[in-house]
Parts: structure tokens; sequence; C-alpha cells
């Protein structure tokens, strides 16, 4: 059955939004920005330092004082401002607002944790997932996020309806692109550059591969 | 900030985030509106609040703004048109936020275009329009975001709290004037449900709403249709008695001549209705009405000057319409 498919029941696919998937993809030599690659390995040790030393220290490593930190939207906004820094000039605006999103996923998605369950709940997910989990859902987040945001043009001229299986196939595909993506996460020990490379490598396979099933 | 130019946008968010949208855009400074409502989480013994239209968030913005809104944690989009990005109809949004303030109980519903609009005359919801809904007792109202095509079902305890107001999806007097006499003449063992759909009704079948409650009586007794009896006797006929019906309802008409004057004496029953004093009726002609009446405590009421020719009756009760056709 096709992720792009919109009308329930009818199973028609989506050959319009196919379409414009793949004009997108075909434009970028690279799915995502090279500035994913640091990143991904700044959330993979991130990660790794929550697992060894509790989240409490990873954070004050990452973010120094956290008293200001009253909760999860303190708390999200600090780690994805404190993991993108330095990245690039052009801000990360959607680099932040994926990471962002990957915390709240991976805490349960609730609006307000006060911070020793937030990170409770952070510690709970790694020990089950790993730093795979966490960039797995990262990667899930971050190109479902830079198609609704290059493709908004696209996007907005859709009937509420249809915005609403439109938005719901892209994230299909993207969580499917990214499960597949990060198997190759299994031989990594270190996330070194050609890891990167080839985990970034897999996920535009993997989408290019989702747009061709029917 | 120009807050003139300031409307209110439907933000489509991933699913569970609307209360993560929701705050981060007050944290922004925007005015944010997620409307919710309260179900019993039978596993647990408590009570849990959760969006009213779920995936949706409520933003009050510029347009140019709209693009913005792409950063915030958990927004896929801005909903729109096929013309692009569009506001939220202003009255359409008062209306919902006055239902979820209000202490009534309300829950989302299907979304309604066609209906019966009404107005609440007092009360917490004091002047919201809407369309009416009925189910079983209770009588309620839906109000709708037609953008979206979500909508919300607020319980009004007493119908006497709503007035009828002018239709413009659905007016009766079009249903009227596509309504012939002979449509709804003489069909006795005609259901009403079945009339309905036999009804050259001018929107298909799936527009008209059930629960609306617009549905046609059937005359299932003409006194003049009996007159050869009469004449047998001898005996004059000294008026035209009809009975019209409908579901649960009978409308005993009489219509008498005397010295070229017409009347018609009613009187409206019901099996299971008490509260049909105040029923309003109206003698129509191609759906324009010509005279109205208002019953008693007995349901009763009268006609004066009657016009001869084809003529419908129509009774709004505050839960729906019928209409019958009569020759006076």
């Amino acid at each position: 059955m096709s992720d792009l498919q919109y009308k329930e029941g009818r199973k028609e696919p989506d050959f319009v939004l196919e379409m414009n998937l793949r004009q997108w993809m075909m434009a970028r030599p690279r799915l995502l920005d090279p500035e994913v690659q640091p990143l991904l390995k700044r959330l993979h040790e991130f990660a790794r330092h929550v697992q060894s030393a509790g989240f409490g220290r990873a954070l004050k490593n990452l973010a120094g004082d956290i008293a200001d930190c009253s909760g999860t939207p303190d708390l999200t906004e600090l780690i994805g401002e404190r993991l993108c820094q330095g990245i690039s000039a052009s801000g990360n605006a959607i680099e932040r607002k994926s990471l962002q999103e990957t915390l709240y996923f991976c805490t349960g998605i609730v609006p307000e944790l006060p911070p020793p369950e937030f990170g409770k709940r952070l510690e709970s997910f790694l020990a089950l997932s790993g730093s795979k989990g966490l960039i797995r859902l990262f990667l899930s987040a971050h190109l479902s996020n830079l198609i609704f945001t290059n493709l908004y043009d696209f996007l907005k001229a859709s009937p509420p309806d249809v915005l609403r299986t439109r938005t719901e196939a892209i994230e299909r595909i993207c969580r499917k692109a990214a499960v597949a993506a990060v198997r190759s996460l299994n031989t990594w020990s270190e996330p070194d550059p050609s890891a990167v490379a080839t985990l970034l490598s897999d996920l535009k396979a993997e989408m290019t591969r989702m747009m061709e099933i029917r | 900030m120009n807050h003139a130019r300031l409307s209110w946008y439907a933000l489509h968010v991933r699913s569970r985030f609307e209360k993560i949208v929701a705050s981060n855009l007050s944290r922004r400074g925007f005015e944010a509106f997620l409307p919710t409502y309260k179900i019993r989480d039978r596993l647990n013994e408590r009570h849990l609040e959760i969006p009213l239209f779920p995936s949706y968030v409520f933003c009050r913005m510029q347009e140019a703004e709209a693009r913005l809104m792409l950063m915030i944690p958990g927004v896929m989009h801005i909903v729109g048109t096929g013309a692009g990005v569009k506001p939220v109809d202003e009255v359409e949004m008062a209306a919902v936020k006055l239902v979820v303030q209000s202490p009534l109980h309300y829950r989302p519903c299907r979304f309604r275009e066609a209906g019966r609009r009404v107005r609440v005359a007092e009360g917490a919801l004091h002047n919201l329009e809407g369309i009416l809904a009925e189910s079983g007792n209770k009588i309620g109202i839906v109000v709708g975001i037609s953008l979206l095509k979500v909508a919300v079902l607020v319980e009004i305890g007493d119908a006497s709290q709503v007035v009828a107001v002018s239709n413009t999806r659905t007016p009766v007097s079009r249903l009227l004037t596509a309504l012939k006499p002979s449509d709804l003449r003489n069909a006795p063992g005609q259901d009403a449900e079945g009339a309905i759909e036999m009804s050259p009704f001018p929107f298909p079948s799936s527009e008209v709403d059930r629960t609306i409650r617009c549905i046609p009586a059937t005359i299932v007794f003409d006194s003049s249709r009996q007159a050869s009896l009469a004449d047998a006797r001898g005996v004059p006929v000294p008026a035209r008695s009809l009975l019209l019906r409908t579901e649960d309802f009978d409308i005993h008409l009489q219509i008498r001549c005397e010295r070229g004057h017409r009347e018609i004496l009613g009187q409206i029953l019901s099996r299971r209705r008490k509260d049909l004093a105040g029923a309003r009726f109206h003698l129509l002609r191609n759906g324009e009405k010509l005279q109205a009446a208002t019953a008693d405590t007995l349901g009763e009421f009268n006609f004066t000057d009657v016009p001869e020719g084809d003529l419908n009756l129509q009774v709004d009760l505050p839960y729906l319409t019928i209409i019958g056709a009569l020759s006076a």
C-alpha cells in the first residue's frame, strides 16, 4: 500500500504530492544540509553522556547553569540551542525545531514536565533505544520539517482535508525512511564523518525507495 | 503590532502536539486558542481534557507571519484553501469560544453545512447562532468552523431557549417551493422517512441532515374524499376536515366557508410531546408566507380570510419544521 495515498478507503495515491516530492528530491543533491552532520555527532555524544553520567550532568556539561529552566519548553529550547550553536551562520531554525520535537517525542509529548521528570524520561528512552533511537527520531522529524518548509507553497494550496492527509503521508514516509536509514548505526562505534555521511546517504536512498513503492 | 489586521488562523500540528504548540505560541507573545473538552477516563476514573479539534491550534496573527509559524515545534502547516492560507471566519471563531467558555456540556460532532439555523435567546449562550440538532429528548446546537469542516455540539436543556433565524443555507421556503402539493397529499402508509427520500428537495439527500428534522406531513384523512357517503345520506357537508400526520404529530384541520370567507381551525397534537404551545403556523403559497398563527396551550390555532387554491402549511417547532400541503 502506498504511503502517498490520501483518500482513505479509496486507495488512490496522491500523484500530485508524489510529483512534488520527487521534484524536491531531484533538486537536492544532498537530502539534508551539511550542517546536519556535526549536529548528528553532537546529538550522539549528548545521548551517550546522558546514558553514562545521567541527564543532570550531561545537561550541565552542555548548557552550564540550568537554574532558569522551569520545565520542558525551557529545556528543549536550551538543548536545541546549545546543540546547534556555531554549526552554521544561518541560525539553524529548522534544526532547532526538529531537535525540540525530538526531545518532546522521546519524553512522551508532555507539554510541561519538571526538569527531573524530563531527565528521567530521557534516560529511560535512551536506555531502551540508545542514541540510535534519538537519531532516528531526529531524522524523521527533521526530514518532514524540511519538506513542510520547502513545499510550503504547494501545501498551502491544499484544502484542509487534503492538507491533513498529505502531511500525514509525509510524516509516514519520513518515519519509515529514518527507521530504515539508522540500520547502518548498528555498525557505529563512534560517529566519524564517513559514518554520518553513509547514514545520510542511506536516508536519501530510503526516501527514493519509498517513492518507488506502490 | 497593528491589531486591526490580526486574524485567527488554524495551525495544523503534529499529533498530540496541540498543547505544546499553544504553549509555545503564548511564550512567543501570540494569542493562541486551543479549544478542549473533558472526557471521562474510564480506566483511571478521572476526567481528561483533550483537544476539541485534534491537530488544530488557532493563532491570532497577520498573514505575513504565517510562514514563521513553521518554526514553532509541532507546527506542520497553516490551513488554507486552494487560494492559499486563509483566516478562520471571525463569527465562527467567536461562536466556538462562546461554547467552550460556557458551563454547558459540549463535544465534537460531525460538521453540518445544511440545517435549521436557530439563535439562543437567553442564558450563557445568548445570541449564539447555529444549527439545531436533536437526539432523543435532548436539544443541541451545532457550531462549526467551515474552513476546517469541524464542529462542536453544545447541549441546551430547553427547546424554548432557541428561536429560528433566517437560514441562508437551507431555507425552508426553498424546500417548500420545490415541493408540490401532490408530492405530499394522499399518501397514507408512506412513512416520514420515506417521504423525505421521495420528495424533490433541491438538495442531494446526503446534504439533508436527518437530525435537523424538516419533515413533510401527509394527509391521511380528507372528508371531501368521503363525500359520496354524505351525499347518499343527503346531509350537507358543513366543513372539510383534514388530518395531516407525520411521525407522532397529528394536525387536525377544519376548513370552513361562510359568506364567501374561508377560515381554518386547527389543532396540533403529539403522542409524546407536551410543549406545543407557541408553535408557529404559516400558510404559504409558492414559498411565500401569507399568514401566520400561534398555537395556544391546547395546540389550537386558526387562520381567517384564507385564500382559495393550493396552499402549504408550515409548522415551526423549536426542534423541527413540519410541512404539509392542502387545498383550501
